[in-house]
């Protein structure tokens, strides 16, 4: 798919262009000669024969202006190419040499950067003389040591990177791997740069020829225009205003060519990045009732408009839940399982609709405003997340943020909140809570920090904890003791706890109950043990066999699910499945199956697989599907 | 053997004059045709022992030897010209490939600096399940992860490598995905009659593909065996733990909180005698005193423990 650049960008080329192209053809361009004096009136405003009107001389402005732009953007252009010639190879040496290469010229280019550059610029231009060439030279020096130090860092980044591993062990030479794997790859960065770069120096030649120190005179230069026409500022502005804004919008459309430049760099768009100006019009809710539980779940939906069509990320999606149990919600990536939290929580992004309702105890949250969930978070729903080191602030200690919800949610004091703290991190299983007290995230090891996150959802007593791939980070042996601690909290403060898993053999060991999601829908739910052992939905049971356990055989092949997940915005018409099923039929293509439940575990399928597991051994795994 | 590696060493510096000793004197050797997984959780040097089999970077001391060439002495020229027996694929399916690059490029790069004909790429890619008239002109960003993989895997096997080494290869992909790629390494692995050492830390994974399997602690070799001996009959408490923390492993082990305990140590800093001493229910005063040196328990069967749990093992 290709970018878009933006209006802002083509116009900022344009202009670019423009102004070289002016530069360039200025000889044969029908202008006024810009050394002839009293080409016209002196000082008069913009008219036909002068569109720019003249200059104290009587000298046609815009035929200065355009001469001048030879001078701004020979320096420009100039400067940076000897900047680039002289900083890049430099810069890629050390970057991709490193060692004694890196530690010479980073130790060389860190002087060089350190000497005062307006005084150097000065100093060579008083002695050398004031020529465009000297100018030159003079400003595309003092750009090398920035040049060095980018192109190190962008070749640092790359040298890193896997495929320039594979590269090497491919057998390719040095030279090569620079030339087609990191070249490229620092292209984009040094190109923005560039842009920027010539910002940078037309702005710098203009300081220089204002202070009389460019191309001397009777060349035209943009900084020797604006101090020429200073002293009128008062009878003839145009002669200041004319070239200034010329030089500003071109300074102005460098940096945005350049910062456009740079954001190409970025990650790629997929198409499906939300649009940010939408109707927020929440979704409909059908008719339900309102349970006596502890959390219901009722036809929640979350949708995100893109470029590309709605995205429907979590689909009606309804469950309630009892204290003292633990809901897992199983699916792939892109399944909805993570948003479907976020949709509990009201943690959405601002650009998703939010659908269905949400009751803790009968109250509706989804009528809550930001503000007041900020009451039941935390104190009621705990939440626990992949990443421990993005859920905490990495320049505060552990102490100060285990101790602030107690001090916001429960109003303790300084020494309450403290004792309290320690007390939450022993029963969490850290050793010596005291120490971890002073210590910052980056401190302690993933489970550790794991754990300091669970103690601090815990800390105000949720009634709910909501656990998103809470051991996905950690090594299997830390994840067992994390699970289990999970659990036992889970008892002893006779909590329910919503883990969100991708990984079954998990779920099937810590879970009561279960929601297999798919495409933003739920397509099997029940007691976890059922539904592990007596999959209904034919895609809970590939996924089952999809899945590794010990207790198979060596070598044991593994079912395969062909095809991958659904494009979320160009679903199916029928089951979102249909593509990957090796028993669709064709009532499939035509109606989405309803969830329902036909004297067992609900599930979602026109054709589900028998109760009892008979039909497993009949129709084999191989049958059909590619 | 087709690839035998002894007392293999790697080191990191760790500023202030401190190493890591990621890899600390590993041994194995591996037959040709066969698959060996290496298994050990974050850290424990599985993937430094990986990158120093192709001597990048080149390992502190110790020898790997491919048929009858050592690799460690080899400089320059003529480690290059080894290149092609012996190829590698990583774990990040986007970050292996160049972001710049069409998939025909990455592909074909073996071919043309070996100045080899082109021809084999569509039928590389055709093996590893993708259709070159489409995927040979895009660029990696328009793949999903197991895709990037694939093209992975071609770009390694167009070389005709006898030994690939697969670091993690399905650890970021999904379990639809992971079946896919496993089965497609199965496949591959009889058509071009590959060896293969696949490190993975998820052991059910390694116990899928290998025939046997090495369990690596904080740069040493715990146990190793072939695959259905070690899981069924583990010795080395570590790998007992391993195996119990998994749920559903299937054997009848005490909770695996009764076998293991706290966190690893600090590489930098590797504890006295047996590393895994600190975290072992069974250490008593030789585990501090003296290294457990590797040793044979049975047909094929080697360990390193001086207390082994052998109630298992008949």
């Amino acid at each position: 798919m290709r970018r878009r650049l933006g209006i802002g960008f083509w116009l900022a080329v344009g202009w670019i262009g423009l102004v070289l192209f002016a530069a360039l053809l200025a000889d044969v361009l029908p202008l006024a000669r810009y050394d002839e004096t009293l080409a016209g009136p002196p000082q008069s405003g913009p008219s036909l024969a002068h569109p720019l009107g003249t200059d104290g001389l009587g000298r046609d402005v815009l035929s200065r202006i355009v001469h001048g732009a030879r001078v701004s953007l020979g320096v420009g252009v100039g400067a940076v190419l000897l900047g680039l010639l002289v900083g890049a190879p430099l810069g890629v040496l050390a970057g991709y040499r490193r060692k004694t290469a890196d530690t010479v010229i980073m130790a060389v280019n860190d002087v060089a950067q350190a000497f005062p550059a307006l005084v150097f610029a000065l100093a060579v231009v008083a002695f050398a003389g004031a020529s465009l060439r000297n100018v030159l030279i003079v400003l595309g020096v003092l750009g090398v040591p920035s040049w060095v130090r980018l192109i190190r860092g962008a070749t640092l980044s790359f040298a890193d990177r896997e495929f320039v591993l594979a590269a090497r062990v491919l057998g390719t030479r040095d030279r090569r791997i620079l030339w087609r794997e990191i070249v490229p790859n620092v292209s984009v960065p040094a190109a923005s740069y560039a842009f920027i770069g010539m910002a940078v120096v037309v702005v710098a030649e203009g300081s220089l020829a204002f202070l009389g120190l460019s191309v001397q005179a009777p060349t035209p230069t943009w900084g020797g225009l604006i101090n020429e026409g200073r002293t009128l500022m008062e009878t003839a502005p145009h002669v200041v205003l004319a070239p200034s804004f010329v030089m500003f919008l071109t300074v102005l459309s460098f940096n945005l060519v350049g910062d456009r430049l740079r954001s190409l760099s970025d990650v790629r768009e997929s198409g499906l990045e939300p649009v940010r100006q939408v109707a927020l019009t929440p979704l409909p809710v059908p008719e339900h009732e309102v349970r006596d539980t502890l959390l219901q779940a009722e036809q929640l939906r979350c949708h995100f408009v893109t470029p590309r069509g709605v995205v429907k990320a979590v689909d009606g999606v309804s469950f309630t839940l009892e204290r003292g149990r633990t809901l897992a919600v199983v699916g792939e990536s892109g399944s909805g399982k993570s948003m479907l939290i976020r949709s509990i929580l009201g943690l959405l992004p601002g650009t998703a609709v939010r659908g269905g309702k949400v009751y803790l105890s009968g109250d509706d949250l989804t009528a809550r405003t930001p503000a007041e969930m900020r009451s039941v978070l935390g104190p009621r729903l705990g939440t626990v997340f992949q990443d421990p080191m993005t859920a905490l602030n990495p320049v505060r200690t552990i102490g100060t943020q285990v101790t602030e919800p107690l001090r916001v949610h429960l109003g303790m004091g300084g020494k309450e909140a403290r004792a309290e703290a320690i007390r939450l991190l022993a029963s969490v299983g850290i050793p010596d809570p005291v120490r971890v007290l002073g210590r910052y995230p980056h401190q302690l090891s993933g489970g550790m920090r794991q754990r300091v996150t669970i103690a601090m959802a815990l800390s105000c007593g949720p009634d709910v904890l909501f656990a998103d791939e809470p051991t996905t980070a950690l090594d299997v042996t830390i994840q067992d003791q994390v699970l289990r601690l999970l659990h036992q909290l889970r008892e002893e403060r006779d909590m329910a706890v919503v883990l969100v898993s991708h990984d079954l053999s998990v779920v099937a060991r810590w879970a009561d109950e279960v929601i297999v999601m798919y495409a933003g829908k739920v397509v099997e739910r029940g007691p976890a043990a059922e539904v592990f052992a007596r999959p209904r939905m034919p895609y809970t049971e590939a996924l089952l066999q999809a899945a590794p356990r010990l207790t198979d055989p060596v070598h044991h092949r593994l079912r395969e699910i062909p095809g991958r997940p659904p494009d979320l915005v160009d679903l199916p018409a029928g089951c979102a499945f249909l593509p990957r099923c090796p028993y669709a039929q064709e009532r499939c293509g035509r109606e989405a199956p309803p969830l329902v439940a036909n004297g067992g575990h609900p599930y979602a399928c026109w054709y589900p697989r028998s109760s009892d597991g008979t039909d497993r051994l009949v129709e084999g795994v191989e049958s059909g599907g590619r | 053997m087709l690839l035998r590696v002894e007392d293999l060493v790697v080191e990191f510096p760790a500023g202030r004059g401190r190493t890591v000793s990621a890899v600390a004197g590993v041994s194995f050797d591996v037959a040709r045709g066969e698959t060996l997984g290496i298994v050990g959780e974050s850290g424990c040097g599985k993937s430094s022992a990986a990158r120093a089999l192709v001597q990048l970077p080149r390992p502190r001391s110790g020898s790997v030897r491919l048929e009858d060439q050592e690799l460690t002495t080899l400089r320059g020229e003529a480690l290059r010209r080894t290149r092609r027996r012996l190829q590698m694929i990583f774990q990040d399916p986007i970050s292996s490939l160049n972001p710049r690059r069409r998939v025909r490029d990455i592909v074909g790069e073996g071919p043309r600096v070996w100045n080899l004909p082109g021809d084999r790429v569509d039928e590389v890619l055709e093996a590893v399940g993708l259709d070159p008239a489409t995927a040979a002109v895009r660029r990696p960003h328009e793949f999903s992860g197991g895709q990037c993989q694939r093209v992975s895997i071609a770009r390694a096997l167009i070389l005709e490598p006898e030994v690939v080494i697969c670091d993690e290869p399905v650890s970021a992909l999904d379990v639809s995905v992971q079946a896919q790629i496993l089965g497609l390494l199965e496949d591959l692995k009889d058509r071009y009659r590959l060896t293969l050492v696949f490190i993975a830390h998820d052991l059910a994974v390694v116990k899928n593909v290998s025939d046997r399997i090495l369990v690596m602690y904080l740069g040493k070799v715990c146990e190793l065996a072939p695959s259905a001996e070690l899981i069924g009959r583990p010795a080395h408490p570590y790998t007992r733990a391993l195996i119990a923390s998994i749920p559903d492993g299937g054997l009848d082990l005490p909770p695996a909180d009764t076998l293991i305990s706290g966190e690893p140590p600090s590489p930098v800093e590797p504890p006295s005698g047996c590393r895994f001493r600190t975290r072992c229910p069974r250490a008593r005063e030789r585990c501090a005193a003296e290294e457990p040196q590797i040793r044979r328990v049975g047909q094929d069967h080697w360990l390193a423990c001086h207390f082994p749990d052998l109630t298992t093992t008949d």
